[in-house]
């Protein structure tokens, strides 16, 4: 695609990309997840989703690019498949180096990947504790929030890495689990099929 | 003709072979000096060159080899007039003099000549500097050339455009076989970026060319490999999805081999012969994610008619076959109208588009039929006048997408149909031997839904032109 990232939408002779232009084109639409929230919660709305992505987007990045082993076994290999020999290799390592000069630049260049994990396990505390017993992050209606959340954390949940334990950090909170279950559930299954488990099933993505 | 190739021979020296009698013979009765000159015999006994550093002898002695042919003097002359041009087309001298004297030493023989060629060679390093302005574009451009840096003639040429908008640069190296200076073989890399606002388009290609040309009798081929890495990407926001769906990296690897046979006086305004050439394209079998067949052609004919007027027709044409499923990128298709095409239509601005981006087609054809005339009274005749002509054209193409699975008798008629043709008048300007500067007034006409035109006055300048 042209310069710009997912997710994106292509509505008439529009393209728009990326989460924040996407909510704003919706509302200009006349629609909003976030219309039932007073300020304060819509402040708290915004902190939360400034936590996600500084925490949990920067950790996912990082554990992709940074991390050797899982760079050279799943990162680089998937990120140049669609391309021919010699131009999957360039552009493999100009993305890695690319986004390690973003992580020397955010201070995260000097993290170890226990230390990183150790950032995902504070981020979804605080996401569990939001949550609570709660359906969704604010009481009965999905948010922009729970939709970047359910994002990111379904991701986590189904992308196959060197090892489980990021993932399994994300299971050890049973709410956030059913809660991403919940959202699978409700907004992207078409049929009932009984006896199966996507998250639990579900082969590598991308 | 350009007025370089026209410098008449310098000759120094005394009479040659005649005694100081016969020199009152000379100012009484010169018929017959001519034709004492003519029937002598002479023997070239030795060719020297003055003046070489570090070009390596043995590439020399291939262009000098025939003076040593001569029988009598005029064809000395005429011998040596053409070895010298064919140093001067090497391009590592500034200047070739020719010297034919008497031959001297004790192995001389009374009717023998010593030919010497005084060369200049040119220096090591030369470098230039230019600023370019373009669409909405200003540039720098540095080039740095060294002409024969190994002593046989090779070249090494690098070039860097730092624009307000793109950078480009490239590098060249050109080495002739010894000898026989129409072969060579010539390696290029390069970066180059375009901006293609008909189509949204901005293009940047990072690549590998490496070609080889040769003569074979009277035509000119040339094979080469060029291996690209292309990157597509959008110049506006309200580029269309057709054309955002195009972005990204691809790699093309090609083979092609073009051949042409160039009878022409000029490339620019000929004035007589003929020019054909066809080249062809396969990519995708020596690797990269591009497949596809190319073939295009060109044919143009001039003819000089009454009162110094010329008649110029031609024709072009093309068309790219997808191998494989994958179809043809918008960077390989091709592109029909503007100044140097079918005028009258904007750039490129012709055939399949989507939300006013023009996506190309994947075969084209375009004639064009015009008659160059002398400025009306001839002014500045001699001089500045001698570079314009007017003239009057008639253009018609058309490009449109095939449909593999049919037979040719269905793209034939695929291509006959929808026909864009357009007429009209103008003057054109040219500039050295490079290129031309047009100003015309056209009427287009078969225009269909989707094509841009331009109607009325068009200034068109290039190197190419339909």
């Amino acid at each position: 695609m042209s310069v710009g990232k997912v997710p994106f939408i292509h509505v008439g002779n529009q393209v728009v990309s990326e989460l924040g232009p996407i909510v704003q084109f919706t509302k200009a639409k006349g629609h909003s997840l976030s219309d039932g929230l007073d300020d304060v919660q819509r402040a708290e709305m915004k902190a939360y989703m400034e936590l996600v992505n500084n925490m949990l987007l920067t950790a996912e990045l990082y554990i992709q690019w940074c991390d050797e082993a899982t760079a050279a076994q799943i990162t680089r290999p998937r990120y140049s498949s669609p391309y021919p020999w010699p131009l999957n290799h360039i552009l493999a390592y100009q993305k890695q180096w690319e986004v390690r000069r973003k992580m020397s630049a955010i201070g995260w260049a000097g993290k170890s990947l226990e230390q990183v994990y150790e950032d995902v396990s504070q981020c979804c505390q605080a996401l569990s504790q939001r949550l609570g017993t709660q359906q969704y992050f604010f009481n009965k209606q999905p948010t922009e929030l729970d939709a970047l959340v359910f994002g990111h954390l379904f991701t986590i949940l189904t992308t196959q890495l060197t090892s489980d334990e990021l993932s399994d950090k994300i299971k050890s909170y049973s709410n956030l689990l059913s809660f991403c279950r919940r959202i699978e559930h409700n907004y992207f299954q078409e049929h009932e099929r009984p006896g199966l488990d996507p998250l639990s099933i579900r082969p590598s993505l991308m | 003709m350009d007025t370089k190739t026209l410098d008449p021979l310098p000759m120094h020296g005394p009479d040659l072979g005649l005694h100081p009698d016969d020199a009152e013979l000379v100012e009484a009765e010169p018929e017959t000096k001519q034709e004492v000159l003519e029937n002598k015999d002479v023997i070239v006994q030795r060719v020297h060159i003055d003046g070489l550093g570090r070009t390596k002898e043995d590439l020399l002695g291939y262009e000098i080899a025939d003076v040593f042919m001569a029988k009598n003097l005029i064809d000395v002359m005429k011998k040596s007039h053409e070895a010298r041009e064919k140093l001067l087309r090497l391009g590592i001298f500034r200047k070739v003099e020719v010297v034919i004297d008497t031959a001297e030493g004790e192995d001389a023989l009374p009717n023998g000549l010593d030919v010497t060629f005084e060369v200049t060679e040119l220096r090591r390093l030369t470098g230039s500097y230019n600023t370019m302005v373009g669409n909405n574009e200003g540039s720098m451009v540095l080039g740095v050339k060294l002409p024969n840096i190994f002593g046989r003639a090779e070249k090494l040429t690098f070039q860097f455009s730092y624009g307000t908008k793109e950078t480009s640069y490239g590098l060249s190296f050109f080495k002739p076989q010894l000898g026989h200076f129409d072969r060579n073989i010539c390696v290029n890399l390069y970066k180059v970026t375009g901006q293609f606002p008909w189509s949204s388009l901005r293009e940047t290609d990072r690549g590998i060319a490496t070609e080889f040309n040769f003569p074979i009798w009277k035509t000119n081929h040339t094979l080469k490999w060029e291996g690209v890495w292309r990157e597509l990407g959008c110049l506006a926001r309200t580029a269309s999805f057709a054309v955002r769906e195009e972005s990204g990296h691809s790699l093309k690897s090609s083979l092609s081999h073009a051949m042409v046979i160039d009878t022409r006086n000029s490339a620019i305004l000929p004035r007589r012969g003929a020019l054909f050439r066809i080249n062809q394209e396969l990519a995708g079998y020596t690797g990269g994610d591009a497949s596809f067949l190319k073939e295009d052609f060109e044919i143009q004919l001039n003819r000089r008619l009454f009162w110094d007027s010329v008649l110029s027709a031609s024709l072009w044409g093309g068309m790219i076959l997808p191998v494989g499923d994958k179809p043809a990128s918008i960077a390989d298709r091709f592109y029909l109208g503007g100044p140097t095409s079918i005028r009258g239509f904007s750039m490129y601005s012709i055939g399949p588009q989507s939300e006013g981006d023009y996506l190309g087609g994947e075969a084209y054809w375009a004639g064009g039929l015009h008659l160059y005339t002398p400025l009306p009274f001839r002014p500045g005749r001699g001089g500045f006048g001698d570079l314009f002509r007017t003239h009057f054209f008639l253009n018609a193409g058309n490009l449109c997408n095939l449909n593999y699975g049919e037979g040719p008798r269905a793209h034939l008629q695929k291509l006959a149909e929808y026909i864009r043709w357009s007429y009209g008048a103008g003057i054109v300007l040219r500039l050295g031997n490079i290129a031309r500067l047009e100003l015309n007034y056209c009427i287009p006409m078969g225009v269909q839904i989707g094509d841009r035109i331009c109607d009325g006055v068009q200034f068109g300048a290039g190197i190419r032109f339909l």
